[in-house]
């Protein structure tokens, strides 16, 4: 049975970001169930989820990140809520961040508390590295249903963790012709594909590109012409 | 995004002084005007240019009008081309959020060989160039707007501040820089009084001059000085360096009172009418 998400209210969010400055709180982040005051959670956010869904923390981020997406259904709008993705890394979804993500053992957890449990401010990097709001937009960027498996692009971005975060912490991840022709391209050449240096300098490149020239206006077969001129020696 | 600060490999309208005759910036300058409904937000552009070489590119389909949208915070970046130099862009609400920032630009629509233009600045004259398509001709400049928010919402304090406790008692206020809304933290008891008395209308002002009146003039000290410069890309510091740029002085204090509109000679006028008058 569906049933609709709760999310955190805004000052709770808040507040639960601000309670990290006391190191006393970070023991929270180690326990079975998240602590959370339960009357903060509000209804009424009109999304929806199978009660019996769960991610599964053994399984791949590609395989977690498909399944989150499709039952999931957000808009952009809703997909770049910090009340409702911290609601689920915190309560929703508590278990497989507690296995995912786990700060036992850790020096210094505050940075990956902050990283992947929280989404302080709202772009393409945070969105990127929070615990559960990533798995959903790997799939959201990169799903094509013109092709025969519309998942393709996505297997490609997630088959090193560096080809995501390369794409990702640049503005440039944000045109979907280049996101998807970087990704096409290292399909096709799997030599690049093989070698993190390389890939690193396909992105450099195509961010060198964009310099003088205004790549979202381009349609995919032109990034692909531009990419084509990256020297592969 | 930064256009002006880069080096191009020809001369690009409204770059330092690539053209002569374009000392004020004005020979490319675009309107925009912003509306929007819990549906569509609808964006009215009008390219005003003032250089015939490139409206006949235009005109020839070698070069176009280009906005470029890009919201952060839920990944849209995407460019609309024109020919016409009044264009309406309509896009669903549901697909932008928060501060949209505005790019507008002529570019290349295909390969343009030899490439020249009687304005280049002098040390370009007699020289031309091989130009591809998606080359930026022209930079039209940028501006921001805000996605399903009317400039009503924009000025009001709680757009960018909200108070709150961290349960601790008998400490003094302070501000919290870190979310996207500067927090005025207050003791535990502080905060339970504001929760009873913040619905009587009589305590507004009071309340105004009390708390969020010091609240906001540290703030804005904060943001004017260096001490802000690591919280840049955060809502508040947005919204608040626009409200200080529309209430311009040296000084925080002054600065918040006129963004409150004077709350501290509201609050004796409500109580002296209230309290003394009656």
């Amino acid at each position: 049975m569906k049933r609709q998400i709760l999310i955190f209210t805004e000052s709770y969010t808040a507040r639960l970001y601000r309670n990290l400055n006391q190191s006393d709180n970070l023991r929270l982040y180690l326990e079975k169930v998240f602590p959370y005051e339960e009357i903060f959670p509000k209804g009424d956010s009109g999304i929806f989820i199978d009660d019996k869904f769960e991610l599964n923390p053994d399984k791949s981020d590609f395989e977690n990140s498909i399944a989150l997406y499709e039952n999931l259904d957000l808009d952009e709008t809703q997909a770049s809520d910090k009340r409702l993705w911290t609601y689920l890394t915190h309560v929703r979804f508590w278990d497989y961040m507690n296995k995912k993500w786990s700060i036992e053992g850790l020096e210094r957890p505050l940075g990956r508390i902050k990283d992947r449990y929280f989404l302080n401010t709202v772009n393409i990097e945070s969105l990127s590295r929070n615990g559960i709001s990533r798995l959903w937009w790997y799939t959201h960027l990169t799903i094509d249903r013109s092709r025969k498996d519309p998942y393709e692009l996505t297997r490609i971005l997630l088959n090193r963790q560096d080809i995501a975060v390369g794409i990702f912490e640049r503005r440039l991840g944000s045109i979907s012709c280049i996101r998807k022709g970087i990704l096409d391209y290292l399909q096709e050449n799997p030599t690049i594909m093989k070698s993190e240096d390389k890939t690193r300098d396909l992105i450099k490149f195509i961010n060198l590109v964009g310099g003088v020239k205004n790549l979202s206006m381009l349609k995919l077969s032109e990034v692909k012409t531009i990419l084509d001129k990256f020297p592969i020696n | 995004m930064n256009y002006n600060g880069r080096t191009y490999p020809y001369p690009v309208l409204g770059i330092d002084d690539n053209f002569t005759g374009d000392e004020n910036k004005d020979t490319f300058k675009p309107i925009l005007t912003v509306s929007s409904d819990y549906r569509m937000i609808r964006l009215d552009i009008t390219y005003h240019l003032k250089n015939d070489e490139l409206l006949k590119l235009i005109n020839s389909n070698q070069a176009v009008f280009c906005t470029q949208l890009y919201c952060r915070s839920t990944m849209f970046r995407q460019s609309f081309i024109s020919k016409k130099q009044k264009e309406l862009i309509e896009i669903k609400s549901n697909q932008l959020r928060d501060e949209v920032e505005v790019d507008f630009f002529i570019c290349a629509s295909e390969e343009i060989k030899n490439y020249n233009n009687s304005m280049f600045n002098t040390v370009f004259s007699g020289v031309s160039f091989e130009i591809e398509k998606g080359d930026l001709l022209g930079y039209g400049g940028s501006t921001t707007f805000f996605a399903n928010k009317t400039p009503e919402e924009l000025k009001s304090i709680s757009s960018f501040m909200s108070i709150d406790t961290e349960n601790k008692s008998g400490v003094p206020m302070y501000n919290d820089y870190d979310g996207d809304k500067i927090t005025i933290i207050l003791s535990q008891e502080d905060y339970e009084t504001y929760q009873s008395i913040k619905k009587e209308s009589l305590l507004t002002s009071t309340l105004h001059s009390s708390v969020v009146l010091p609240a906001l003039a540290e703030a804005i000290r904060f943001l004017t000085t260096n001490e802000g410069d690591d919280y840049k890309n955060r809502k508040w510091h947005e919204l608040l360096s626009s409200l200080i740029e529309k209430h311009p002085t040296d000084d925080p204090l002054q600065s918040a009172q006129k963004i409150l509109d004077l709350p501290v000679n509201r609050s004796f006028s409500t109580l002296y009418n209230n309290l003394i008058k009656t």
